[in-house]
């Protein structure tokens, strides 16, 4: 079992009895990192594994002052990097307290490969397959050809493509899926 | 022989297409590849009744809804890799050129 400590003082709680949190593995991914912060607190922080956890493995965090917190978990995978997330934990004094990782529990992502022989992808847009418009532009700089570009933290499901090319006519792809521990991939041309 | 040749080509030939045209879209083709098994434990794995057992609820549970914008601290990615991953901008209702399908 690995053993993690974390001191968290900003929550400002008056009782410091601490918290305890284990934290289970129960996918098939090995977790490298988990962040908690305080609710209010604007980063992430510090990644709190000493040792990655194995599928099947547990780690204790234990000293938490109590209050509210947000944890984040990351797999780092074959293919990509996966995330997960939990919200405003309750952590009371004296508490010992179990969260749980499940496949599911991860996010996706979504590889875009400029698959032609000699156009730039200048655009690409991913939004969810029922929503009414393209969202903002998911390419920070232009994507020669065989370039890639790869985007992580999707919340699994169905989305649409439009790639933007600086020739020739835009390509759509509806209906994409998009699943847990999932790089979904999509050579261009 | 006729009839047995043409019920192989009626039940081969669109078996065989059906394989070639999967997983491609128009201007492009289509792949997944899920992570599995991606690492086996150094070490024996932990089981549920060596944990600390006086807990009362059910656990809480991660989930992949990214709800809040919490800035990462730095040193989540490793540099090495060649391809750089970028984390994807969710998207806002109604923002950007409109969709028609």
């Amino acid at each position: 079992m690995a053993m993690a400590i974390v001191l968290l003082s900003s929550c400002g709680g008056v009782d410091d009895s601490p918290g305890t949190i284990e934290l289970n593995n129960n996918s098939v991914a090995t977790i490298d990192g988990f962040y908690l912060a305080p609710v209010d607190q604007i980063s992430w922080g510090p990644n709190i594994l000493d040792s990655p956890l194995f599928p099947g493995e547990y780690t204790v965090i234990v000293d938490i002052v109590p209050g509210f917190y947000d944890a984040k978990i990351r797999a780092t995978g074959i293919y990509s990097d996966y995330f997960g997330y939990l919200y405003d934990i309750p952590i009371y004094k004296g508490e010992y307290l179990t969260l749980s990782v499940r496949n599911s529990s991860f996010t996706g992502s979504l590889e875009i490969r400029n698959s032609s022989l000699g156009a730039n992808i200048i655009g690409v847009y991913v939004v969810p397959a029922n929503a009414p418009t393209w969202g903002p532009n998911q390419a920070s700089s232009v994507i020669r050809p065989s370039g890639v570009l790869h985007l992580t933290d999707f919340d699994p499901g169905l989305y649409d493509v439009k790639v933007v090319w600086n020739v020739g006519p835009d390509n759509e792809y509806y209906d994409i899926r998009i699943d847990s521990l999932t790089l979904t991939t999509i050579n261009a041309d | 022989m006729k009839r047995m040749k043409s019920l192989f080509y009626l039940s081969v030939v669109p078996s065989f297409l059906m394989m070639v045209f999967f997983g491609t879209v128009h201007g492009g083709s289509v792949t997944m590849q899920r992570e599995a098994g991606l690492q086996t434990s150094q070490k024996s794995a932990v089981t549920k009744g060596d944990a600390v057992t006086d807990k009362a609820s059910a656990p809480l549970t991660f989930s992949p809804l990214r709800l809040k914008n919490k800035i990462d601290s730095g040193g989540e990615s490793a540099d090495s890799r060649t391809v750089k991953r970028e984390r994807y901008k969710p998207y806002q209702q109604g923002e950007g050129e409109s969709k028609t399908r």
